[in-house]
């Protein structure tokens, strides 16, 4: 077979290779990374080096497994994407190792199992989120309110993250209480209890501590809004997880937070605009791409109205993953 | 302001309402036309032509001259192929030709003898028949009108005409065959592909006949309206044929269409000029709407004219093509030639030369190729280091691109698996192989190449179905042939034995003795 080659010299088009691709995701994620390290706690930064670091490593290990050769496949970036998604998807509190755990099954299981990117059926670092979420349920909704973190000493965090000093953060020895930790884990709480507990101090911290998440998602929108405006993701995915999770809100939701609270807290927003818009394991056309974040919207909805977890987007994704050979197989050609 | 919000209107994907109206994908590309000069170049006649006795669906046709014959030019070689110049035949035999893998097909390689002398030696000795263009043409709308399609077919079969665009396609077939009435004729101008220039060189320097040529069209379709589109990228052929449509009245109107890569094609043409999108698996004609190159309207009236097709203008460009110009070339020229007499032989050895655009060509392993109707440039580019190709992240720009609506991501993952089944549910067939999502694609992968791999590992397997169900076809009729043989012999045998039985004892006696004189007959052989 002859190899046909194209002139890229003879014309002019815009060109632009997957690790640039890469990189203006991880530049759209720096709000986002700053605004949270001001309003939790820096340890975030230092989470996002470490799961990328380590996922450098193991993507490396597993390519030479497989008998290709590594380099190219790190340079490609995606595997850094996928590891400051896991890392900002975590609790900033969960112990380094715990971490570790993580990024290993995002990139064996989650990725290399498959064949390396392309071939991924899920989205990698939602199954890192995911076994991580199954395996350590206690330190995995473990969060704390805007400003605890900070109190604290990034040093002595430092320190119980990795295991050393006295502290242990499970057992909150570090803190007093952990109350009203992000709103939907206290709208979860309420529901358990079924309380409808408006106007007590509760609700100020609750109100306080919304406010910090909000700052924090509307900075991950600003990068989410970047791509977009770099064309690097269409607009398909997001609008529909967006508009399915607030009408659904609208028509059955039962809370007593306001919907624009319920919408930028959590990682509704990080999930719709970086997670489900990863193209990889996303539907093919547009057609399917509505499809597919109107279903990532409406069981996110379901998750954190009904379920047992707090945040349901990381579920939501693969989920809607799974159904993503369907729905291309239904649609196989964009008009 | 009208311009930003068109803009804004076709980035938020809305379609113009009115024509020239946009087509899905594509891309604006540099026009990049080096080969454009002042004027056609006219090489002289090579020594010797090689013509392949192969039409425009690839299969072989059988020559109604020998090896030792002496032609003139215009003389019929085979069904629908002259002889590009005066000369005799010195072989038959297989040659390679312009094709990725330089396929070999059965060939005349015909001698020159310099002199060009014109004329179809059978038809000189009526000459009454070979009146002028206008009555050709006249003959031809007759004898269309009358209904009598094996002489039109005839008269046809002698300009040789087929499409100078991509494919080939016989014209005449275009315009007479149709069984639906033609609505829409549309005169391709629009030459989108970089470097390419020869039907711009073409309007510049010949406007007038073209317009003939395309009033002939209209006449021979009997078209409801008539379209000629060209790329707002040529003031100048622009200009020329304006003023040749005002001089001449005709039914055409020129239709001044954006820069775009392909519109050239026939689908994107007929969606940008219509407004319509026509399905793969349906034909233009179904529509109504025939579309063909301009180039071929001139060789239509070149043809009427008693000068059947048989050379082209072809561009010769790239980076490295130290005398870019567009050549007029008989047809069965050699590539090597045409670099040599334009003063091109210096890219000759360490180059790629690539036949076709930059795009949708391919490079030349051989350059003792003859072209042909359908090769439309040639470019001379660097040699360059191939980029390994990076994983497949199904970003989506290629769907974007496509202009025949495919999703090339779908296409290459089921390609790559081999898996031919799973191509055709997502309609490879469709792909026009235009080349825009190998531009844009952001890990380089070979999108086109895969996918003509891949069309042709399905028409491989098509014809091993095809060939599997002849066979298993001729098994059972054989089977059949057999069983009947068998119970007809079972017969045959049932009744003389009835006539055995019914017969007398005479009879019976004397077959007795046969049956001992045979019996003696073969004790000899069986002792041995």
């Amino acid at each position: 077979m002859t190899r046909i080659i194209l002139d890229k010299q003879a014309v002019t088009a815009p060109t632009r290779n997957t690790s640039n691709i890469m990189l203006l995701v991880l530049a759209a994620l720096v709000p986002g990374i700053a605004v949270y390290s001001y309003v939790i706690s820096p340890i975030v930064v230092i989470n996002a080096l470490v799961a990328m670091f380590s996922a450098v490593v193991f993507e490396l290990l597993a390519v030479k497994l497989r008998g290709a050769r590594g380099w190219p496949a790190v340079q490609d970036g995606s595997i850094t994407v996928a590891a400051v998604l896991l890392a900002l998807a975590v609790p900033p509190g969960l112990p380094f190792w715990q971490l570790l755990v993580g990024v290993f099954i995002m990139v064996m299981l989650g990725k290399q199992v498959y064949g390396g990117l392309g071939n991924n059926p899920f989205n990698p670092a939602m199954v890192g989120y995911a076994a991580l979420m199954i395996s350590f349920p206690q330190n995995m909704t473990l969060w704390f309110a805007p400003g605890e973190l900070h109190s604290a000493g990034f040093v002595s965090l430092i320190e119980a993250k990795l295991g050393m000093g006295q502290t242990d953060i499970g057992s909150n020895k570090v803190w007093d209480g952990v109350t009203a930790a992000t709103p939907l884990e206290q709208v979860r709480v309420w529901r358990l209890q079924s309380l409808d507990d408006n106007g007590n101090s509760t609700a100020l911290s609750l109100a306080f501590s919304a406010s910090g998440w909000l700052w924090i998602n509307l900075a991950f929108l600003l990068g989410g809004l970047f791509l977009l405006y770099k064309k690097v993701i269409q607009w398909h995915i997001p609008v529909a997880v967006v508009t399915s999770f607030t009408l659904l809100t609208l028509l059955l939701g039962q809370s007593q937070i306001p919907l624009y609270q319920l919408v930028f807290s959590g990682a509704l927003i990080l999930g719709a605009f970086f997670i489900a818009t990863d193209p990889v394991t996303a539907a093919a056309s547009n057609r399917g791409r509505l499809i597919f974040g109107s279903g990532v919207g409406a069981l996110t909805f379901t998750i954190r109205e009904f379920g047992g977890y707090p945040e349901g987007i990381a579920f939501a994704i693969l989920l809607m993953n799974l159904c993503v050979p369907l729905i291309d197989y239904l649609d196989r050609r964009p008009d | 302001m009208n311009t930003l919000l068109n803009t804004l209107a076709t980035r938020l994907g809305f379609h113009n309402q009115q024509p020239p109206f946009s087509f899905h994908g594509g891309l604006p590309l540099n026009p990049n036309k080096r080969a454009l000069g002042e004027s056609i170049v006219e090489p002289p006649l090579p020594p010797y032509l090689i013509i392949p006795l192969i039409n425009y669906a690839k299969q072989s046709l059988t020559p109604t001259v020998a090896v030792g014959d002496s032609v003139r030019r215009g003389q019929l070689l085979a069904a629908g192929v002259v002889a590009p110049t005066s000369g005799k035949i010195k072989a038959i035999k297989p040659h390679a030709t312009i094709h990725p893998d330089t396929l070999a097909v059965n060939a005349i390689v015909l001698h020159c003898d310099g002199e060009d002398k014109r004329g179809n030696p059978s038809a000189s000795d009526n000459p009454q028949e070979l009146g002028g263009a206008s009555d050709n043409l006249s003959r031809l709308i007759k004898l269309r009108s009358s209904g009598k399609q094996s002489q039109m077919q005839q008269l046809v079969d002698q300009f040789a005409l087929s499409g100078l665009g991509g494919a080939g396609f016989p014209t005449a077939e275009k315009l007479l065959g149709n069984t639906t009435p033609v609505k829409t004729l549309i005169i391709n101008a629009a030459e989108c592909e970089p470097e390419i220039s020869c039907d711009e060189a073409l309007i510049q320097s010949d406007a007038i006949d073209i317009v003939k040529g395309i009033d002939a069209a209209v006449q021979l379709s009997q078209c409801d309206q008539c379209i000629v589109a060209i790329e707002d990228s040529k003031p100048a052929a622009i200009e020329n044929l304006q003023s040749a449509l005002k001089d001449k009245p005709t039914a055409a109107q020129l239709m001044i269409i954006p820069t775009r890569y392909p519109t050239g094609a026939e689908s994107p043409l007929i969606e940008c000029v219509t407004g319509k999108y026509i399905p793969h698996n349906q034909k233009p004609t179904d529509h109504g709407v025939v579309c063909i190159n301009i180039a071929t309207a001139l060789a239509l009236w070149h043809a009427l004219d008693n000068a059947p097709l048989d050379s082209r203008v072809l561009s010769l460009g790239g980076q490295s093509m130290p005398n870019p110009c567009n050549v007029r070339v008989r047809f069965g020229t050699t590539v090597n030639f045409i670099l040599h007499s334009t003063g091109n032989n210096s890219v000759v050895n360490d180059h790629r030369i690539r036949a076709g655009g930059p795009l949708s060509g391919f490079d030349l392993q051989n350059l003792s190729v003859p072209i042909t109707a359908h090769t439309n440039c040639i470019l001379a580019e660097p040699r360059v280091e191939i980029t390994d190709a990076q994983a497949c992240i199904r970003c989506g720009q290629c769907a974007d691109v496509c202009p025949a609506r495919l999703l090339p991501q779908q296409l290459h993952w089921h390609a790559m698996a081999d898996d031919l089944n799973g191509c055709k549910q997502f309609q490879l067939d469709a792909c026009i192989e235009c080349g825009c999502c190998d531009l844009v694609c952001p890990s380089s992968i070979k999108l086109t190449e895969t996918f003509r791999y891949a069309k042709s590992q399905a028409r491989f397997r098509d014809t091993l179905e095809l060939k599997a169900v002849a066979a298993e076809q001729r098994f059972t009729e054989r089977e059949h042939r057999l069983e009947q043989r068998a119970l007809a012999r079972k017969r045959a045998i049932e009744e003389r034995k009835k006539t055995i039985q019914s017969s007398s004892e005479p009879d019976r006696e004397e077959i007795k003795a046969a049956l001992a004189r045979a019996r003696a007959k073969r004790q000899p052989k069986q002792s041995r």
